[in-house]
This record gives structure tokens, C-alpha cells and sequence, in this order.
């Protein structure tokens, strides 16, 4: 049984309430997701599969009285469940650490950022992206969009992998330090 | 913002570069070991990966929903200048509009709104070219006709991928699509989207993003459904789309010359432009415009392939769940 699910009222939640709050938090899920797969198809597939499960359990006769924190756990689940089927399949090649694997999904679960933050933090983000040159764009684009690897965006640009990695790099510095400015100067405004 | 971020000593600079370096995949064995130490240990560090994961995650939504392809496609668009057009049988289209493609489903419902006749023949210009081939196509798909698609889903260096499937389409806004061995069946009706499998109920939503979390553990083969609902891979098996898309993103080549039957066309992605299929091909009747055959190439070796079986008229309600499920429950999403 998922952590936060217990109860036998599901008066709490409607059928079609916890997918559209599992949709409004897809941002940060997907985060999470990609942290530990480093795979966006793969993120997905555990996103969409995690929905399954969200989709199920709110129908059940089983009340949810916090909904992010027991999504969360609905996640991680599906995440490692993934990961070691991944794991199992692949022929060759490292897996990631289990240490790590466990620190990270430890790091999603405790995060307790309130909602408020998160969306704020998301709208500064956004406007950051708007700002970026057109050409910085074009890569985060490709990127973000394509999941096209380094290798990928490098043919395209007449570069190198290494060289789009590190203007990638610089790019989510570059995002993060804005988005961290603004939400600064947006508490200093009130 | 400024350019110039570089850290200012290796202390504040290895636990970004290690988290950077995670998201890109690039890290050794004992770097992992190392940033899982500092995550389990430093506070600091897992609000700053904290703050990484959740942009990390507002990229890629951000990407899935379209607002990165557009300065993308803007750019690539400005760098079209009269000199990449190239030999005077390939034309590349300019389209000011670089909006995203739309999600399949809400583009075909779309698309039912503005249907027009097809345009007489003998209007039709003496001079054969790309573009008049392509536009003759995109007159003829949207016609109010039932046509039925053969669908072929292949990668060369995955067969366990491949599938076949029938595609009814009206129009380009309703749609039957079924696979070869029957398991389940998906359609529109032009307002929504439904999908049943044997002796099953039916899920019925005019919302498809919500319908497809729950309909995926429901379908046998979910790899058809995450081609129907993902925006960064739309389905297009819609002529009508596909064409459309053509339009908006690729340089056009008619292969064969004037005065044969078909018309055969190539279509190569833009440069610069970062969503959709690398090559389309399609073949046109040169009498009627109709598309006879297409095929769409992506950067991950699919293939899709759909061929014209017929043009027969169909069922009026052929597009409704009831005609093919009469006696399955419905069920709303």
C-alpha cells in the first residue's frame, strides 16, 4: 500500500480529481523521473504508468489525505520498479548506482517546497527561457523537445558533443541563477 | 542574463558540475558514489538538486508542450533565405505560422471546422511542380469521404515492433483505427475519442491526455497509444496533418516527372527544425490528388507507412463506439 493512502471514505476525491492534480504536477514528477533514468522515454512511460495506478487507487475505497506525498510514493515505486527492469534487459553498460538511485528518490520525497514556491519558481523559469539568446534556445530546444543526444544536436550544428554539453551546461546555470534572481527580487517586491 | 557564470573555486563548483553532470548522463562509478554521499549528507546540495530535478522537469514539460519548438523553428525559419532554395524542382515552402503541431486528436477536430471541397481539375495548372502537387494533395484529403488506410508500424532494427493496422478516416476528423489481429479498437467521431477492447467496456473522453494514462495498461500493444498521444510525436496518421506538416516544415522534391500516374514526393526536415519525422515520402494519384501511399521516417528508425485500400463509403455512424461495440458499456473519462 502506498504511503498516505488509508481510510475507507473517498468522499475526499472525485474520479476525475486526482489525475488532473497528478497532471498539474507533472513538471515536478517528470523531474524526478529523469533524474533517476536519465531516459525521457522512459520517464514517461513510468509517468503514464504511474497514472494508471493514481487512476485506480482514487476510484478504490481508499482516502487520499495528501495527494502529493502519496503520488510521490506512487512514483519512486514505479520509477524503481522501472529501473530494475531496465537494469535486467540491458546487456551491457553500467547501471546507475544504487546509492544513488536511493539518495535521489530521498531527496524528491522529502522536498517540501510549498506549492506557492514551485509556481512561482516555474513562471520565473519560464520567462528566463523567453530571455535566452535565440540561438541558446535553439539548443534547449533540441534538447528538451527531441531528446536528441549530444551526438545528435552536435551533427546538426556543425559542433561537438563536447562542446553542446558544456553550452548546455552553462545554459541550465545560466537558467538557474535567473530563476533564483527573480524569485529574489519577487519576495524583495513584497 | 549574463554569460559569465563560472564558479568561483572548485568547492562551489563540483556539486553543480556533479549534478549537471548526472542530468547529462556523464558521470564515472565514483563520481555517482560521490555526488550520493554528498546528497544523503549535505543540505545544501539536495535543495540545489532539488532545484535542478524540478527544472529539469519544467524543460522537458515545457518541450513536450511546445513552447521551446517555437524560437526553434523561428530561427530555422530565418535562416531559409532565397538562397537555400535549391534546383527548381525543389521548393521549400514558406509558412510564416511556426506554431507547434497540435496534439493529434484536437488537430483533427479542428481540422473537421474547416473542410473545404475539392477544388475542380481542370483548374488545376498545366505546370507540375512540388508544390502544386502538394497543394493539389492537401485539397483532395480534405474531402468528405470515408477512405481506409492499411498502416504499417516497422523499424528495421527492432521486429518485435512491427505492426499492422486498418485506418477508417472522414475528413481527417473522425477516425476508426483497429490492428490487424483485433485487439482492441480505437475511433472519433469528431467530438470524441473512444477506444474498447473485446468483450470490454468502452473509454470514452473528449479529453485524450486523460484518457491515455488509463487506457495504456488496457491495450495489449500501449506503443500504438504513446504514438496517438504524444505531442512530441504526433500520430499523423492523418493525411490531412501530415500534409500540413510538410507545408510548415519541409523542403519538397517531386521525384518523378509530369505525365505519369502518380505523383511521388519527397520531403526533408528543414535544418535547424527539431520535431517530426526526417523524410516523408507520399505518392498522389495525378488525376485526383488523392494520397495513395506515405511514408514517415524518424530519427529513432520508425517507419510508418500508410497505403490506401479503398474509398468506399462507410457506415454513417461507422465512426461511433455503438456501431462496433453495441453491447459494451461505456465508460467516461
Amino acid at each position: 500500500m502506498a504511503t498516505g493512502v488509508r481510510g475507507t471514505q473517498r468522499d475526499l476525491m472525485t474520479e476525475s480529481q486526482p489525475i488532473q492534480q497528478y497532471l498539474q504536477l507533472r513538471s515536478e514528477f517528470m523531474g524526478y523521473l529523469y533524474a533517476i533514468t536519465r531516459d525521457a522515454e522512459l520517464a514517461e512511460e513510468v509517468y503514464q504508468n504511474a497514472a494508471v495506478v493514481i487512476i485506480e487507487k482514487a476510484s478504490s475505497d481508499e482516502t487520499i489525505r495528501n495527494f502529493r506525498a502519496w503520488a510521490k510514493e506512487v512514483v519512486r515505486r514505479q520509477a524503481l520498479h522501472a529501473i530494475r527492469s531496465r537494469e535486467t534487459a540491458r546487456r551491457h553498460g553500467r547501471a546507475t548506482a544504487p546509492e544513488l538511485l536511493e539518495a535521489i528518490s530521498a531527496t524528491f520525497c522529502e522536498d517540501d517546497s510549498t506549492a506557492s514556491l514551485v509556481h512561482k519558481e516555474a513562471a520565473a523559469m519560464q520567462k528566463c527561457v523567453g530571455e535566452l539568446p535565440q540561438e541558446k534556445k535553439t539548443l534547449v530546444a533540441m534538447r528538451y523537445e527531441h531528446d536528441a543526444s549530444f551526438d545528435e544536436i552536435s551533427r546538426k550544428m556543425n559542433s561537438t558533443p563536447a562542446a553542446i554539453q558544456r553550452a548546455l551546461s552553462r545554459i541550465r546555470k545560466m537558467l538557474h541563477e535567473c530563476t533564483q534572481r527573480r524569485l529574489a527580487l519577487s519576495e524583495g517586491q513584497q | 542574463m549574463s554569460d559569465k557564470n563560472k564558479p568561483t573555486s572548485e568547492t562551489e563548483a563540483l556539486p553543480e558540475t556533479l549534478i549537471l553532470g548526472h542530468f547529462d548522463n556523464s558521470l564515472t562509478e565514483r563520481q555517482e558514489s560521490e555526488l550520493a554521499q554528498r546528497l544523503a549528507t549535505c543540505p545544501e546540495t539536495r535543495a540545489r538538486f532539488r532545484t535542478q530535478m524540478r527544472m529539469e522537469g519544467r524543460l522537458h514539460s515545457l518541450g513536450r508542450d511546445g513552447f521551446l519548438a517555437s524560437a526553434a523553428v523561428q530561427q530555422a525559419s530565418a535562416a531559409d533565405g532565397p538562397g537555400s532554395h535549391i534546383e527548381h524542382q525543389v521548393t521549400t515552402v514558406a509558412e510564416s505560422s511556426s506554431r507547434r503541431i497540435p496534439p493529434v486528436f484536437t488537430s483533427w477536430v479542428a481540422a473537421a471546422s474547416t473542410i473545404l471541397l475539392l477544388a475542380a481539375w481542370s483548374l488545376w495548372p498545366s505546370g507540375v511542380n512540388a508544390a502544386s502537387v502538394l497543394r493539389q494533395a492537401q485539397q483532395a484529403a480534405q474531402e468528405l469521404v470515408d477512405r481506409t488506410y492499411r498502416v504499417t508500424l516497422t523499424n528495421p532494427s527492432n521486429q518485435a515492433w512491427e505492426q499492422e493496422l486498418t485506418l477508417d478516416i472522414r475528413g481527417g476528423s473522425k477516425f476508426v483505427l483497429r490492428p490487424v489481429d483485433g485487439s482492441y479498437i480505437m475511433g472519433s467521431d469528431g467530438s470524441e475519442f473512444w477506444m474498447a477492447r473485446p468483450d470490454g467496456p468502452v473509454w470514452v473522453t473528449s479529453n485524450y491526455r486523460a484518457l491515455a494514462p488509463a487506457l495504456r495498461r488496457r491495450i495489449p500493444n500501449r506503443r500504438v497509444l504513446g504514438l496517438a498521444t504524444s505531442p512530441n510525436k504526433p500520430f499523423l496518421l492523418d493525411i490531412t496533418e501530415l500534409l500540413s506538416l510538410i507545408k510548415r516544415k519541409y523542403e519538397i522534391e517531386l521525384i518523378n516527372p509530369s505525365g505519369t500516374p502518380e505523383h511521388h514526393i519527397r520531403a526533408t526536415l528543414r535544418s535547424g527544425t527539431v520535431n517530426g519525422p526526417e523524410k516523408i515520402e507520399f505518392w498522389t494519384d495525378a488525376d485526383t490528388g488523392v494520397v495513395i501511399k506515405a511514408k514517415t521516417y524518424w530519427p529513432d528508425q520508425n517507419i510508418r507507412t500508410l497505403e490506401l485500400l479503398n474509398s468506399e463509403p462507410l457506415n454513417q455512424n461507422w465512426y461511433q463506439y455503438p456501431l462496433h461495440m453495441p453491447d459494451a458499456e461505456a465508460r467516461r473519462l
